[in-house]
């Protein structure tokens, strides 16, 4: 079986339930978590993450993330990585935002390309932590290169072209780059758009891991047993009425 | 082209974009050096959007304000606003690449206007992203993009203005972007763009440099232009920007107050952030989050700049000033009653700040970018400033 990261906005839909969620995934035992910090304007997202953090973002200051975050550490055993865009980290400069956030494995920023990640790089140097490498069905051999080049924590595999939800499909052409990344040292895990068993399992085929983002947070606005029923969901093989 | 102006620009956008902006880029380059293009879209500037523009003497002004006050006019172009340069550069480019569909933003609707009106003319599926309010602050551009053929998406999302649409624009580009070029309608976003549009807009400024030294037979003191996104300021700040002597100076939104989300003066009370694309000045709190902005013109409210205006202030080549919306209003009424011309909102921002500093330039000659005409601003106008949002 490959590796399952769940990827949750920070304090969403309370700090409660987000917490309770965190919880959740220790004891399913999901390997790695992705904390959203919710930004302005989340170019990357589809409407419901956007929705999510626009309602966040009423409510909290990025202080509160921080400190959610202590309380993530507290819960969870496996990895965690900080999801969030450049300019949160931009404002507080890398080694300021890194002091706040405590230990952690890594930094996800969504509108952070391969060629502009030198100057965040800089501030991480010896601090263990990883500067995520995103690659997608857009990407060409040379990008596919700079990618792996320095790459930590795991290679992120953008499944299609568009933000995060809708629905999940792989092209050939995306199969074949994937398949290039993988075994070369790092992992590579595969996001947006996983939202079942069945995407789960084709995921597992091509590559180390799934990240599923929008589906989790959509069963947790339902309620914390849907989205503990969810991840139920994800390990039962799939039986013929899953289709 | 060079990715950063200085420690400003980049292209700080999702992975997926990054391929298509090289093919941007490499596109400009060929379709600078290819005669056949280019001899088509100087035929069109001259004869679909009335190029060259007159820069007018604006004399009554010019008594009252004891100064030379030229106006470049751009408001006389087709659509009626400096926007079309941009756009007819950028649709010739889009057939140039291959692309058949196009989409934009827009926050006054002259942008979007200007690009419904070029794919019309090319024949180009056309999508705009709108902010809501802005839909019903600029009703009558919404109606004109819809009988030019274009479909506006009304984003309801977020702050409802310019920002949200660039947001949903981008969006759709990541989704599209085999198939689509976005036709970005500032000096804003990743590189290429910024340098892009400039390029398109420079015509302005090289106009205007030729003109004012065939009258004048010497260069001006001052270069005046409002910055919304910064284009039309960019355009002919570009005619001056190597002659030391020429003070360049921007003038920015300052809303009902400098307080953060009441103002769109990015440069005077911002600091550098990364927002569509670009590292730039940002209104943003103290977390990063970016901060609304407002103004009475449509098409100056947001939070961001273009990077070359945040280089060119840094290093002192630029002034950015600031004009409140009533300062904007009374400016509009004054070149109205004076001049016998409607200056679109943004515009008179420029006009208002010259006013507002009339001993700063007395017995001096300055041009004003008078970047469009006022006809979409009737509604904000009439009601005294209330109706808009
Ligand atoms: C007439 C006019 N002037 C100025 C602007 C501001 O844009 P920019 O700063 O890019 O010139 C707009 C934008 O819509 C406009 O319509």
């Amino acid at each position: 079986m490959g590796k399952l990261g769940i990827y949750l906005l920070a304090n969403y839909p309370s700090k409660e339930v987000f917490l309770e969620a965190v919880r959740a995934c220790q004891d399913f035992g999901v390997d790695f978590l992705e904390v959203g910090f919710a930004f302005s304007d989340p170019v990357a997202d589809g409407d419901l993450l956007e929705r999510a953090s626009f309602e966040v973002l009423k409510r909290h200051k990025v202080a509160d993330f921080f400190e959610s975050l202590g309380e993530v550490r507290r819960l969870f055993r496996g990895r965690i990585f900080i999801m969030t865009y450049a300019n949160l980290v931009y404002r507080l400069g890398v080694a300021d935002f890194l002091t706040r956030a405590g230990r952690i494995d890594g930094l996800i920023l969504a509108d952070l390309p391969l060629r502009e990640i030198t100057r965040f790089e800089q501030g991480l140097k010896g601090t263990g932590v990883s500067l995520i490498r995103f690659l997608t069905p857009e990407s060409r051999d040379k990008d596919i290169a700079s990618a792996l080049k320095g790459a930590g924590g795991f290679i992120y595999f953008v499944s299609k072209r568009g933000t995060t939800g809708g629905g999940f499909e792989l092209d050939g052409e995306t199969k074949r780059k994937i398949a290039m990344v993988r075994g070369k040292g790092v992992d590579v895990y595969i996001g947006f758009g996983i939202r079942d068993r069945r995407h789960l399992e084709a995921v597992y085929q091509l590559a180390d891991g799934a990240i599923i983002g929008t589906q989790a947070e959509a069963e947790l606005e339902q309620s914390i047993e849907s989205f503990k029923d969810y991840l139920q969901s994800l390990k039962r093989p799939p039986t013929l009425t899953d289709g | 082209m060079k990715r950063y102006f200085g420690s400003y620009g980049g292209q700080f956008v999702p992975e997926t974009l990054i391929p298509a902006l090289d093919e941007l880029e490499a596109a400009y380059a060929a379709f600078k050096r290819d005669r056949r293009f280019q001899e088509e879209l100087a035929g069109l500037l001259r004869d679909f959007a009335g190029r060259p523009t007159p820069l007018y003497l604006a004399r009554n002004l010019s008594d009252q304000l004891s100064c030379r006050v030229y106006l470049k006019r751009e408001d006389l172009l087709h659509t009626g606003a400096h926007k079309i340069n941009n756009t007819l550069g950028q649709i010739m480019l889009a057939r140039f690449m291959g692309k058949k569909r196009i989409i934009a933003e827009t926050g006054a609707g002259q942008h979007g206007v200007a690009t419904a009106t070029v794919c019309a003319l090319l024949n180009m599926e056309c999508e705009v992203y709108m902010g809501k309010t802005d839909v019903e602050r600029q009703a009558i551009n919404v109606e004109r993009m819809h009988m030019l053929g274009a479909r506006v998406v009304p984003v309801e999302k977020g702050s409802g203005t310019l920002k949200s649409a660039i947001n949903e624009a981008l969006r759709d580009w990541v989704k599209n972007v085999k198939t689509t070029h976005y036709l970005i309608g500032s000096v804003v976003g990743p590189h290429p763009f910024p340098a892009i549009v400039a390029d398109f807009q420079s015509v302005t400024g090289k106009e205007a440099r030729a003109q004012f030294l065939k009258v004048e037979n010497r260069l001006p003191d001052s270069v005046i232009a409002c910055v919304g996104g910064g284009s039309n300021a960019m355009g002919i700040f570009k005619g001056f920007v190597r002659d030391t002597s020429v003070s360049l100076i921007g003038v920015e939104a300052g809303g009902t107050s400098l307080d953060l989300g009441h103002h769109s003066a990015t440069l005077n009370c911002g600091s550098p952030g990364i927002l569509h694309g670009a590292i730039s000045y940002l209104l943003q709190d103290e977390d990063g989050q970016v901060a609304d902005a407002h103004s009475i013109a449509p098409g100056l409210d947001y939070p961001g700049v273009g990077p070359e205006h945040s280089y060119l202030k840094d290093k002192d080549r630029a002034r950015y000033a600031i004009c409140f919306d009533e300062e904007a209003l009374a400016a509009f009424h004054l070149l109205a009653r004076q001049e016998g011309i409607l200056p679109a909102l943004e515009s008179s921002h420029a006009i208002g700040y010259l006013i507002s500093q009339k001993e700063r330039f007395r017995d001096k000659a300055v041009i004003i970018n008078l970047s469009g005409r006022g006809d979409k601003d009737m509604e904000i106008v009439r009601s005294g400033g209330t109706h808009h949002g």
